[in-house]
């Protein structure tokens, strides 16, 4: 029942997205505060449907391929011409929901494979950009985009500022755990790990991990074995060379 | 059994990938990283590639009625254009008040032969009355600024968004618009937009446009 819920959530979401431009993007903090995140995490919803497949994280170690790009997305739709642009472009508005609906669906699985140091930078320096665009969006005198008036621009900024305490914040209380722990535990990285995402089918170079993939693991935990991953995998390969 | 590449080689690649793509995004969305709002890109556009404007017919206060084309042709003078609307509280007024100023100077530099003025209403509601009544309260000399409605609106958006001016209604029955010095050559081509703070620069750079045509 909740799983059908979540199976629809996303379909459900982007409707309402694409049915809501026009009210949304009626003012620059509805369209930057409430559509932009919204697609991510309709990205993330439409995960089900998307079956982005297993092979892809190959190349997405540590999830470091999507938080970059994660970075450059931000980054590109907090310039105002970007953003109005997809105001008046189709192809920009085009753009612009593809983006970061790609992202929102490719973030849960580079979380799981990204170790908490990697979070940390990335999630620090999106941070940091937003809270510095909006101080930009509060102080400047003049318009940004011509089609949003000037008292919107501050309430924006303002709004981004606060974004991006809330998401720094809300980061660190999620991973509160690791500043506890220590960094590596004896046991874990002996222990051939595999970077997949556990709801795909596990890759042929690893056929000795079981039943990993059955039961889905909270994103600390996993993340802590990240750091794990990408290291023991080449020791392991060596001592196959070995006998 | 192993793919060709190994997954950190891979992710450096897919990195390297998301890299040049992100930069040339942000290249293209801040127009040659030059420019972050969208005024700004589109003075450094003009000033790249000057625009024609599209056929409109201007209503001036006077009750004429002539299109622009012709209008810039036949007046053979470097037009500052500008706009406005009549019942404006706020920029409107600055600019009233810089183009007043202007029209003194051009007439004391004696450059009303080379360059004049020409404001137009973005409000639909301005008709000749109004216009009149603006023209009169800013003591415009028709001989060098003259006010224009336009009154048929697809001619109107065409016009703005031609000029790439942007209305935007804000309370009070107020409008927010990008206010800027448009500087139309005597083909009828937009050929620079400066601040509507940099009326001097304005004013320079037209009568240098009026003194190397003659």
């Amino acid at each position: 029942m909740t799983s059908t819920l979540l199976r629809w959530s996303g379909p459900v979401l982007l409707g309402l997205l694409l049915t809501t431009r026009a009210p949304l993007e009626a003012s620059m903090l509805g369209h930057m505060l409430v559509q932009l995140p919204l697609l991510v995490i309709c990205g993330a919803l439409l995960r089900p449907w998307l079956r982005l497949p297993a092979r892809l994280a190959r190349w997405d170690g540590q999830g470091l391929a999507t938080f970059t790009a994660a970075a450059f997305v931000t980054t590109y739709w907090m310039i105002p011409r970007a953003l109005e642009q997809a105001l008046f472009e189709p192809l920009a508005a085009v753009a612009k929901f593809a983006s970061l609906l790609l992202l929102g669906a490719a973030l849960p699985g580079a979380l799981r494979r990204a170790h908490v140091v990697v979070q940390l930078f990335f999630v620090a320096n999106i941070c940091a950009m937003m809270a510095i665009a909006g101080m930009l969006y509060r102080e400047l005198p003049q318009r940004l985009c011509n089609a949003y008036l000037l008292d919107d621009q501050t309430v924006t900024g303002t709004s981004l500022v606060i974004l991006a305490l809330v998401l720094g914040v809300a980061w660190c209380i999620v991973n509160a755990r690791h500043f506890a722990d220590p960094p590596e535990r004896p046991d874990e990285p002996d222990e051939p790990n595999e970077t997949d995402e556990p709801d795909e089918p596990n890759e042929p170079e690893e056929p000795e991990e079981p039943e990993e993939s059955e039961e889905p693991e909270e994103p600390e935990e996993s993340s802590a074995r990240g750091l794990g991953t990408s290291f023991p995998r080449r020791r392991e390969s060596k001592s196959v060379d070995q006998p | 059994m192993n793919s060709p590449l190994s997954s950190s080689r891979a992710t450096a690649l897919a990195v390297l990938a998301v890299t040049l793509a992100g930069v040339g995004a942000l290249y293209y969305g801040s127009c040659g990283f030059r420019a972050i709002s969208t005024e700004a890109a589109r003075r450094i556009e003009v000033a790249e590639r000057p625009l024609r404007l599209p056929a409109a017919t201007l209503s001036g206060a006077d009750g004429s009625a002539r299109l622009l084309a012709d209008d810039v042709r036949l007046d053979g003078r470097i037009t500052l254009v500008t706009f406005i609307y009549a019942r404006c509280q706020s920029i409107c007024r600055v600019v009233g008040s810089e183009l007043q100023q202007m029209q003194d100077q051009i007439r004391a530099r004696g450059a009303a032969g080379r360059v004049r003025l020409v404001t137009i209403s973005v409000d639909p509601r301005d008709d000749a009355r109004a216009l009149t009544q603006y023209g009169r309260m800013m003591k415009s000399d028709p001989e060098v600024w003259r006010l224009y409605g336009v009154a048929d609106d697809g001619e109107r958006r065409r016009l703005l968004d031609a000029f790439g001016v942007v209305v935007v209604p804000a309370p009070l029955g107020e409008f927010e618009h990008n206010a800027a010095f448009h500087v139309v050559d005597r083909s009828g081509r937009l050929v620079r937009i400066l601040d509507y703070t940099e009326p001097d620069i304005a004013l320079d750079d037209a009568l240098l446009r009026g003194a190397q045509g003659s």
